[in-house]
């Protein structure tokens, strides 16, 4: 199980990283007062050195309150965060899916997925909501709106 | 169960079916619907004028519809990539703007005038010189004098580095040998337009549809214009060749096919499209809104991009060696 | 008083009505769904403006504004998704009272009633204001612009949910996605690591769509895991808000009013901007701070009169100068020039008739906006009781099609699937979303005008302080930015 306090240093580890890289990128834009007014690195570098000193302050203020931040779990791992997570896969693959075989096969097959997964079992109810649900998309997007949603690669 | 089998089952042979009938549906051409790709985002310049376009070609033509879709992604270059990519079929055309001939010559893309046959350009608008209407001076070589006078104070909006009316405005220091100091204003013309009135800079050379309502109130005056012939909307105003500089810089707006559409398609395109932009309701419709519209068809309006385009390679280039 | 009554007459037929209702309604729909821009249906709808004969096209426009800018609260209230970019702050206040107190009802009467307060507010200004407020938007030049982006972007130690110290990490972060892209102002490409998409900048819908409506997704699946699903059975009574409610929130809404056509009449500041600086006000001004972010009405109350007075006060620079102030109003702008009416310092005095007319159409607007809102109420609140299991995946698909429809870009819709994972771990460790939010929002705004102002002064800083509507924005900022700081302070000195 995380905590409060590993999150936290978590974050000002990412973020000090971060911002260095953008101060470092901006500072070989350059930063120098120009023709055009400063720099195009100029307010970058102000941004990564301000994220710095923000992962600092972040820092102390963990270290200060080490005890409390480590005795505050933050659920990570349990069954709830795992249904999650699956979620986040099943909606990826599906938008992989919709540019490869077309908008409304993918959605019909990721509704009847999720829907499942969240705990529908009457078949009937999840096949009705799907149809009804592209219907109204067929009618209002590609009817009225004329905005063309992606088809099948082998379509293209 | 098996009430909805059958019903799903019907549904997708009824969806093949259609799907396939269409494809081999081969009428005269047009038959089905046109795709028109506008690399800019909906309400701007580019987008109203083109949406006004097609929708008089549609109304002509009469079977079919235009369906304008929006693609300003990368700064419009990945729409007008997509319309030079696109099937020559002519079921997919698209706008491009003047930055497909500058943009070349900036190192931003590989893609050119090349790669499209025109149909139109409705527009053509040229850099006109606005400044307030207190300013102290009344006409181009009061102007140009003043700058002179007072080299690198003088303060020229445009609409950002590297754009456009940044360009013209680098075009004019050049054939005048003179400096001015640029202040980019990256949200469009009409901050332009606040900024001028609210004298918070000097002036600036921009097409002057934002100005319109401004110049006719009075609050600022239009000194010259950057064409070969005076404009529509302002027809005292003279251009920068009467006054014996040539220079025409103008941002235009083509609707164009993909370089390989046949020329029977090309031709439906372009004579509809020449038939209505004689019309009353075309130029009514864009002087309304501030815009002098122009009828350059086909190969006229190719002619128009490969001119434009060989003056910015020139340009950039010099400008290149000298370091901006 | 003639013309008042003659543009009266002239706009109260019944194509007219016809068309505001339907202008209206399509605006409500567009504004309600995530990724359909106002801009979109504005361009869609402008071409109808030619069949159609007399104002009645303006009129539709009109409605259509004022409805897209009230549609987003309701998605942003049920779902916690803002249908547009505006109604970003109505989701800290309204989802907390829809979902979690159970009383969608309550707030979408008080976000309705926000919404036609701050619009008829806005246009009543407007009608008596114009060419004063019109006068002050002029001054507004480069060091003004960035004072009012920090004084927006100042508002993130008092918004943000959670660590004060995560929210400015996160605000930081928007304000450098911000610069990702081609820099107007020295023509150089930043951080695009080459690739063509990222030059043009990271699209900011796909980010809020992602951040808001997938993340929430993800919570909730998280949050139903193993519980039994039973059906929600929310009533409503009433679709209007309770005389309680409208003396709680009575002075949030001038206040929120007033702020919202000041910010709408400076060309290019929106409701977006609008929104959260309101909702700051609100909890800075309120006794009792501790309901905001659990459902305090004031929160939407804020929020809602805050983006919906943006519509007034836009008109200002539309009308007297002729100026946009955004893309929804260029497109308006050139309808009505399209339609004979010229804006600009000579409307007032050449087409007086044609001034009114707009003036009436847009209390109109406002007024068959707020009717709509309230008739709808009940069926809005009925989203609440689709079980989870089939909303979910449908807000799902609704967020994939509203982002791939918003640019018909490919990449946004990655993008946005990223946004929603990143906001799921940014919840998890306790790191709100406003800061990243308005960090995007104003992050151009702010730099733009910073290096430009420097450009006009010759690097110059005094440029920022001799300016003194610049001084008194950066002040506000300074004060508002150190307010955790010292109101500890302050409370226990007065104590």
């Amino acid at each position: 199980m995380a905590n409060l306090k590993n999150c936290n240093l978590l974050v000002v580890g990412l973020s000090a990283v971060t911002g260095s890289a953008i101060a470092a990128t901006a500072y070989g834009y350059g930063i120098a007062m120009t023709e055009y007014g400063p720099g195009p690195g100029f307010w970058p570098f102000i941004l990564g050195v301000s994220l710095l000193a923000v992962a600092v302050l972040l820092l102390l203020d963990t270290l200060k309150h080490s005890a409390e931040y480590s005795a505050q779990e933050i659920l990570l791992s349990t069954a709830a965060n795992l249904s999650a997570y699956q979620m986040m896969g099943i909606v990826l693959l599906y938008a992989v899916l919709i540019f490869i075989t077309g908008f409304y096969l993918a959605t019909a097959l990721f509704l009847i997925c999720a829907m499942y997964r969240l705990g529908a079992d009457n078949f009937k109810q999840i096949l009705g909501v799907t149809l009804v649900f592209l219907a109204f998309i067929y009618i209002l997007f590609g009817m009225l709106l004329h905005i063309a949603l992606p088809l099948p690669i082998f379509m293209e | 169960m098996r009430k909805y089998k059958a019903l799903v089952a019907a549904m997708a042979v009824s969806l093949s079916l259609g799907t396939v009938s269409a494809a081999l549906a081969a009428d005269a051409y047009p038959s089905k619907d046109i795709t028109v790709i506008i690399p800019k985002n909906p309400g701007g310049g580019t987008d109203i004028t083109g949406r006004g376009v097609i929708n008089m070609m549609q109304q002509d033509i009469g079977k079919v519809k235009f369906v304008p879709v929006n693609k300003p992604d990368g700064n419009g270059i990945v729409g007008m990539a997509d319309v030079a990519h696109a099937k020559p079929d002519g079921y997919t055309l698209g706008m491009v703007t003047v930055e497909l001939d500058i943009f070349p010559h900036q190192g931003k893309t590989n893609l050119s005038y090349k790669d499209y046959e025109s149909i139109i350009a409705p527009i053509a608008a040229p850099a006109a010189l606005i400044v307030h209407a207190d300013a102290p001076y009344n006409d181009l070589n009061s102007f140009v004098k003043y700058l002179k006078d007072n080299p690198g104070k003088v303060m020229m909006g445009n609409s950002g580095v590297g754009a456009i009316w940044h360009i013209a405005t680098l075009a004019f220091e050049k054939k005048f040998d003179v400096k001015v100091k640029h202040i980019p204003y990256p949200k469009g013309t009409a901050d332009i337009a606040a900024a001028i009135a609210g004298k918070h800079i000097d002036g600036c050379l921009a097409d002057p549809s934002s100005f319109k309502s401004q110049i006719e109130a009075g609050k600022l005056k239009i000194l010259a214009v950057m064409a070969d012939t005076r404009t529509k909307m302002f027809p005292d105003v003279p251009t920068f060749k009467e006054l014996g500089f040539d220079i025409a810089i103008r941002a235009w707006a083509t609707l164009v096919a993909p370089k390989g559409t046949p020329k029977e398609v090309l031709d439906v395109l372009r004579a509809s499209a020449k038939k209505v932009s004689n019309t009353p309701e075309f130029v009514d419709y864009f002087l309304k809104q501030g815009i002098d519209p122009t009828s350059i068809v086909g190969e006229d309006a190719n002619k128009m991009m490969e001119v434009d385009d060989a003056m910015y390679a020139e340009f950039l280039a010099k400008i290149a060696k000298e370091g901006k | 008083m003639e013309v008042v009554l003659d543009a009266f007459t002239q706009i109260c037929t019944l194509q007219n009505l016809f068309f505001l209702v339907i202008g209206t309604a399509v605006g409500i729909f567009i504004g309600a769904m995530p990724g359909l821009s106002v801009n979109m249906g504005l361009a869609l709808l402008f071409p109808v403006t030619f069949s159609v004969g007399g104002i009645s096209g303006i009129v539709m426009l009109l409605g259509l504004y004022c409805g897209a800018i009230y549609g987003g609260s309701i998605t942003a209230i049920l779902l916690r998704t803002p249908g547009t970019p505006a109604s970003a702050a109505t989701t800290m206040d309204g989802y907390p009272m829809a979902i979690h107190n159970k009383q969608p009802g309550r707030a979408l009467a008080v976000s309705t009633t926000a919404s036609t307060f701050g619009g008829v507010f806005s246009t009543v200004c407007l009608i008596l204001f114009a060419p004063l407020l019109a006068s002050v938007a002029l001054q507004f030049s480069k060091p003004e612009y960035f004072a009012l982006a920090i004084f927006g972007i100042s508002m993130i130690t008092s918004v943000s949910p959670g660590s004060i110290l995560k929210g400015v990490m996160g605000c930081v972060v928007g304000l450098w996605i911000a610069t990702i892209g081609l820099d107007a102002m020295s023509g150089m490409e930043r951080f695009t690591f080459g690739t063509l998409y990222l030059s043009g900048g990271v699209s900011f819908m796909p980010i809020l769509i992602g951040m808001f409506a997938l993340t929430q997704v993800f919570i909730n699946v998280e949050d139903n895991y193993g519980k039994e699903q039973g059906r929600n059975e929310i009533r409503i009574d009433s679709v209007l808000p309770s005389f309680a409610d409208l003396k709680l929130t009575l002075p949030t809404l001038v206040r929120s009013s007033m702020i919202g056509t000041f910010i709408g009449c400076v060309p290019g500041t929106g409701g977006d901007i609008s929104s959260w600086i309101c909702y700051n006000q609100a909890k800075t001004w309120a006794k009792d701070k501790s309901q905001f972010g659990k459902g305090d009405p004031r929160g939407i109350a804020a929020s809602e009169s805050g983006n919906n007075s943006i519509v007034g006060g836009a008109f200002i620079p539309v009308l007297t100068l002729g100026i946009p102030g955004d893309g929804a109003t260029a497109i308006i702008l050139g309808a009505l020039m399209v339609h004979g009416i010229q804006p600009g310092p000579l409307l007032f005095v050449n087409n007086a008739l044609d001034v009114y007319m707009i003036f009436i159409a847009l209390m109109f607007a406002n007024l068959v906006m707020g009717a709509m809102g309230f008739s709808l109420i009940k069926v809005f609140a009925r989203v609440t009781n689709v079980p989870i299991k089939f909303l979910l995946p449908i807000i799902v698909v609704m967020a994939i099609i509203g982002t791939y429809s918003y640019n018909n870009s490919v990449p946004d819709v990655f993008v946005m699937l990223a946004a929603g994972f990143v906001g799921y771990f940014m919840h998890k460790f306790d790191m709100g979303v406003p800061g990243v939010i308005i960090g995007i929002i104003l992050g151009s705004l702010a730099e733009q005008n910073f290096t430009g102002s420097l450009l006009m002064s010759d690097g110059s800083l005094s440029i920022f302080v001799t300016n003194p509507i610049c001084c008194v924005f950066l002040v506000l900022a300074f004060v508002s930015l150190l307010s955790p700081m010292y109101k500890p302070a302050l409370k226990a000195l007065f104590k």
